[in-house]
C-alpha cells in the first residue's frame, strides 16, 4: 500500500507540469524515430536486411519506444544523489525500502509518457498497417508480456546496483553513463542485435543487457528461436542480480556514514 | 567586451586549477567518451556492412561526418554544457549558487550563467573526432580543394554555436516551466538528429532539421561542404542563418527571464 | 501606520506605489484534483507587495521586518533588479533596477544567507579574483580592500583553504568580502545571519556597522533576527501581507508603541508571585528572579514601591524588547 502511494504521488508530482510530460515522452521517443529513419533509409528498396523487412524495424522501434516506457527510466542518479547527500538518512529510519522507493516514483513519468505515446503508435501502426504484420498466438502474447515484465526487473537491478555504487564511489554518473552505453549497444535499443558483428552478439550473449529489450522484441517479432527458453535464462539473471543487489547493499550499508544534508 | 574575456581568461584559470585538484572527473570523462565513440564506430560498421551507400554518404564519408560530430559535440560539452545543465538548478533555487545573485552582477546574465564553465575531459573525445575525420579523409581518393577545407574549417565553429543556441533555447523555457525536469535529457536526445546526413531528413522533418532548428549544422553541412557537395557560396547563407538564430535566442532569453519569479527566501 | 516623510537631497532609494503580483497554480487535495490539473489550472493571484512607498537615503542602515510571506525579500528582490514591479516605480541611484546597467551594478551587492557565489572546490580568493574582473576592479584597489575586508572580518587564515571546507560562518565572511571588493554604495542583505552561531553573528553586525561608517554605504536587510535589526539598523520599515504599516527610526518604534518597560528584579530570598501580582504583570517568574511589566509613566513608583516591599539584590530597568512590540503590533494588541 505504502509504494501505491508512492506511486499515487509520483504521479500527482508530474501532473504539475504538462510540460515535463510531454517533454519525457519526447525524450523518450526521438532516439526511436531517428534510428527508423536510418534504417528504413539503408533498407530502400530492399525487401529484407537479415530476416527485418521494412515493417519489422517500424514495430522494432516502436517497440524499443514503448518498452522503454514500461522498462527503462534512470532512478540511479536519484538513489545515488540519495547516499552522496545524505538523504536516504530519514527513509533509511522507516519500514520502507528506499531503493525500491525511487524505482515506484519512476513509473510515474514512464506511466504517462506511455499514455500519451498510445495515440502516436496506432498513427504509425496506421500508416505502416501495409508493412506490419503481427501474428502472435495466445501464448505468444502471455509469454511477451511475462517477457517485457522480466526485463522490467533485470533493468531495475541493474539502475539498482549503479545508483547504490555511491555508496563507494564519490562521482556515481559515470558508472551510470557507462551502463547506458552497455545497454544501448548490447541491449539491442540502437539496433538489432542481429544485425551486429558476431563478436559484438557473442558479448552481448554473455551480458544481462540483451534480456531486457531483445529477448521480448524477438517474441514481438516472432524471431525467438525458442521463447521458453529466453524466458527462463530472463528468470535466471533475475536471480543472481537479485542475490549481487543484496550482498553489495548489505556491504554497502555498513560501510554508509550518515553524512546529512 | 573586455569584462567578457577578462571573465573568460579568469574562468578557464580556476577551471584548470579545479580539474588540476580534482582530478577523477577529468579522467573519467576523458576515457568514457571515446569508448562511446568506439560504441558509435561498430554501429557504423553495421550500418555499412548492410550497404555501400546511406544517404548518397559513402562508408568512408559517414567516418568523416561522424568523427565532425564527435569534434563538435564535444567541443560544446567542453565550453557549454555544464554551466547551461546547472542552469536548471539555478532558476529552480536548488543550487547553493544563486540565480539571484547573478542577476546583480554587470555582466551580461546570458553570457555569465550559460557560459564559463568547462568541462576539460571532452578533449580527448574531441581528438578522437578529428583522427576519425583523418581517417574517413585518408581511406578513398577525394580531391580538396583549399576552398573546400577553409569552408569546412570555417563551418564547423557554426556547428558548437548551434550547440550553444540549440541548448540555450531549451534551457530558456525554464523560466516559463521551472518545473521541467528533463531539459539536459531533451537536449541529449535532440542532439542525435545532427550526427546524421542531411539527406536522412526529408519533407517537413527536412525543414526542421536543415533551416528551423538546423541541427544538421552540427555535422552533416560542414562535411558537405568538405566534400564539395555544397557549393562554398552558400556559407554566406549558413552564417546569416546562425545570426539569425543567435539574435533570436538573445531576444527570447530576454523576454523569458522577465518571467523569473526567484524561488523564495 | 506610522510614517515619516524624508525630503533631503541625498536620498539613494525611492519606490513608489509598488506592487507585485504573483499567479500561483492552484491545486487541491488528492489524486483526483491532480487529475483534474492536468486538463484545468486554476490561478490565484498573489499580491506579495501591495502599494508600498518609501525614500531611504544615503547612509542609512535599514531593516525590513515581517512575517513570513510578508513581501520582505520580494520587495528587496524588485530594490537590486531580480524581479520587476507590476506597478509603480523603484528607482535605486538614480537607475531603474531592472534594467540591469552595469554602471547600477557596480554601485550594489546582494547577499543571501546559505545562498554562495563562491566556487565550491577551490579557495575563497580564486572567487575573489573572479570579482575582481567581473567589477572591474583596479588591482591596487583591490589588493588595499581585500586586505581591509581580511582585517575586519578575522579570516587571514581560511583564504587559501577550499570553500566546502570551512564552516558555515566562514563562508559566510568570505561571501560577504567577495560582495564587497567592489565597495558598493548599497548593500542588500537577505537573512545574512541566518544558521550562524552567536559569536560569529555578533561579529558580521559589528563589521557592518563599521562598513557602513567607513563607506557611508546605506544598507537594507531582511532577518528573523531581532539582534540584526537592533544592533545595525537605525530604522525599521514593517511590512505585512505586502503593506507598509510601520516606517521610522526603532527608538521611536518603541518609545511610541511600547507603553511598559520591564523591571528585571533579583530577589535576595525567595518570594511567591502573588505577591508580585499587585505590581504590574509578570513576564517571567521563578521564585529568585522576575520580569514585571509596569505602565511607562509609573516604572518609577513602581521600582520604589519594589524595593520598599522586598529585599532585592538588583533591578534593572528595561525597555520592551523589540520583537514583543512588533509580535503585539503584528497580532493588533496595541
Amino acid at each position: 500500500m505504502k509504494y501505491v502511494r508512492t506511486f499515487l504521488l509520483a504521479l500527482q508530482s508530474e501532473f504539475i507540469s504538462r510540460a515535463n510530460i510531454v517533454g519525457w515522452f519526447i525524450v523518450g521517443a526521438i532516439p526511436s524515430v531517428i534510428l527508423a529513419l536510418v534504417w528504413l533509409a539503408i533498407l530502400g528498396d530492399k525487401q529484407s536486411i537479415n530476416g527485418f523487412t521494412k515493417g519489422d524495424f517500424v514495430l522494432y522501434y516502436l517497440f524499443v519506444t514503448f518498452s522503454w516506457y514500461i522498462v527503462g527510466g534512470n532512478f540511479a542518479f536519484p538513489v545515488g544523489n540519495g547516499i552522496k547527500d545524505g538523504r536516504i538518512n530519514m527513509t533509511l529510519l522507516k519500514p520502507y525500502n528506499v531503493v525500491f522507493g525511487l524505482c515506484i516514483q519512476e513509473q510515474a513519468w514512464k506511466a504517462l509518457s506511455f499514455i500519451i505515446a498510445l495515440p502516436f503508435a496506432l498513427i504509425v501502426l496506421y500508416l505502416f498497417r501495409d508493412d506490419i504484420h503481427i501474428k502472435l498466438t495466445l501464448i505468444q502474447n502471455v509469454m511477451l508480456f511475462i517477457s517485457l515484465i522480466l526485463g522490467a526487473i533485470i533493468f531495475a537491478f541493474l539502475e539498482a546496483l549503479v545508483g547504490i555504487s555511491a555508496f563507494w564511489v564519490t562521482e556515481m554518473w559515470p558508472i551510470a553513463h557507462v551502463n547506458d552505453m552497455l545497454f544501448s549497444l548490447f541491449g539491442g535499443r540502437m539496433l538489432p542485435l542481429t544485425l551486429m558483428p558476431p563478436v559484438i552478439l557473442f558479448i552481448a550473449n554473455l551480458l544481462p543487457y540483451k534480456y531486457i529489450f531483445h529477448i521480448p522484441v524477438s517474441i514481438l517479432l516472432s524471431k525467438s528461436s525458442n521463447m521458453y527458453l529466453d524466458i527462463g535464462l530472463q528468470f535466471l539473471y533475475i536471480c543472481i542480480l537479485a542475490l549481487i543487489y543484496q550482498f553489495v547493499w548489505i556491504k554497502g550499508i555498513q560501510k554508509y556514514e550518515a553524512i546529512g544534508s | 567586451m573586455n569584462n567578457l574575456l577578462r571573465y573568460y581568461k579568469r574562468s578557464f584559470i580556476l577551471e584548470v586549477k579545479r580539474t588540476i585538484i580534482y582530478p577523477l572527473s577529468f579522467w573519467i570523462i576523458a576515457l568514457i567518451w571515446p569508448a562511446y565513440s568506439l560504441f558509435q564506430i561498430i554501429f557504423l560498421e553495421t550500418i555499412y556492412s548492410q550497404t555501400n551507400n546511406f544517404v548518397g554518404y559513402s562508408k568512408y564519408e559517414a567516418y568523416v561526418l561522424f568523427g565532425t560530430f564527435t569534434f563538435v559535440q564535444t567541443l560544446g560539452h567542453l565550453f557549454f554544457y555544464r554551466r547551461l545543465t546547472e542552469l536548471a538548478y539555478l532558476i529552480r533555487g536548488n543550487a547553493d549558487e544563486s540565480f539571484d545573485i547573478a542577476l546583480t552582477k554587470p555582466i551580461n546574465t546570458q553570457i555569465f550563467t550559460t557560459t564559463g564553465r568547462f568541462n576539460f575531459g571532452n578533449i580527448t573525445a574531441a581528438l578522437v573526432g578529428l583522427v576519425v575525420v583523418f581517417y574517413g579523409l585518408s581511406q578513398e581518393p577525394y580531391s580538396l580543394g583549399i576552398v573546400n577545407i577553409v569552408s569546412y574549417i570555417i563551418m564547423v565553429p557554426l556547428g558548437i554555436l548551434i550547440y550553444y543556441i540549440m541548448y540555450t533555447i531549451i534551457s530558456t523555457f525554464l523560466f516559463w516551466y521551472p518545473e521541467l525536469k528533463m531539459t539536459e535529457n531533451l537536449w541529449g536526445s535532440i542532439q542525435d538528429f545532427g550526427q546524421y546526413p542531411s539527406s536522412l531528413y526529408q519533407g517537413g522533418i527536412g525543414i526542421v532539421l536543415n533551416i528551423l532548428v538546423p541541427l544538421t549544422l552540427m555535422a552533416s553541412v560542414p562535411v558537405d561542404f568538405l566534400l564539395g557537395k555544397l557549393p562554398a557560396p552558400m556559407l554566406l547563407l549558413y552564417y546569416a542563418l546562425v545570426t539569425i538564430l543567435l539574435l533570436i535566442t538573445r531576444l527570447f532569453w530576454n523576454f523569458s527571464i522577465k518571467q523569473y519569479s526567484s524561488s523564495s527566501s | 501606520m506610522r510614517v515619516t516623510i524624508t525630503h533631503m537631497a541625498d536620498e539613494v532609494i525611492k519606490v513608489k506605489n509598488v506592487k507585485k503580483y504573483f499567479s500561483v497554480a492552484q491545486k487541491g487535495e488528492g489524486f483526483g484534483a491532480s487529475l483534474i490539473s492536468l486538463v484545468y489550472k486554476k490561478y490565484k493571484e498573489v499580491k506579495a507587495v501591495d502599494d508600498i512607498s518609501f525614500e531611504i537615503k544615503s547612509g542609512e542602515m535599514v531593516a525590513f521586518l515581517g512575517p513570513n510571506g510578508a513581501g520582505k525579500t520580494t520587495t528587496l528582490k524588485m530594490l537590486s533588479g531580480i524581479l520587476y514591479p507590476s506597478e509603480g516605480t523603484v528607482s535605486v541611484l538614480g537607475y531603474t533596477p531592472q534594467n540591469r546597467q552595469p554602471e547600477f551594478q557596480k554601485q550594489i551587492a546582494l547577499v543571501m544567507g546559505q545562498k554562495n557565489q563562491l566556487w565550491w572546490d577551490l579557495p575563497p580568493t580564486d572567487t575573489f579574483l573572479l570579482n575582481k574582473d567581473i567589477y572591474s576592479i583596479p588591482t591596487s584597489q583591490y589588493k588595499s580592500t581585500l586586505e581591509e575586508l581580511v582585517d575586519l572580518l578575522e579570516v587571514e587564515n581560511i583564504l587559501t583553504t577550499p570553500v566546502r571546507k570551512l564552516s558555515l560562518g566562514q563562508r559566510m565572511k568570505c561571501e560577504l568580502i567577495a560582495s564587497l571588493l567592489h565597495l558598493p554604495k548599497i548593500l542588500f542583505l537577505d537573512e545574512p545571519t541566518i544558521g550562524l552561531d552567536l559569536v560569529i553573528q555578533k561579529k558580521m553586525r559589528s563589521f557592518l556597522k563599521k562598513y557602513n561608517k567607513k563607506n557611508d554605504a546605506t544598507i537594507i536587510l531582511t532577518s528573523h533576527y531581532m539582534d540584526d535589526v537592533k544592533e545595525v539598523c537605525d530604522r525599521v520599515i514593517l511590512i505585512d501581507h505586502g503593506h507598509k504599516i510601520y516606517d521610522d527610526q526603532i527608538d521611536k518604534l518603541i518609545t511610541e508603541y511600547a507603553n511598559e518597560k520591564y523591571l528585571k528584579i533579583e530577589f535576595a530570598n525567595e518570594v511567591s508571585k502573588e505577591n508580585l501580582k499587585g505590581i504590574g504583570s509578570i513576564i517571567e517568574f521563578d521564585g529568585l528572579q522576575a520580569t514585571v511589566a509596569v505602565p511607562r509613566k509609573d516604572h518609577a513608583k513602581k521600582a520604589a514601591e519594589l524595593l520598599a516591599k522586598f529585599e532585592i539584590d538588583n533591578i534593572d530597568i528595561a525597555e520592551v524588547e523589540l520583537e514583543d512590540i512588533i509580535l503585539k503590533y503584528f497580532t493588533h494588541q496595541t
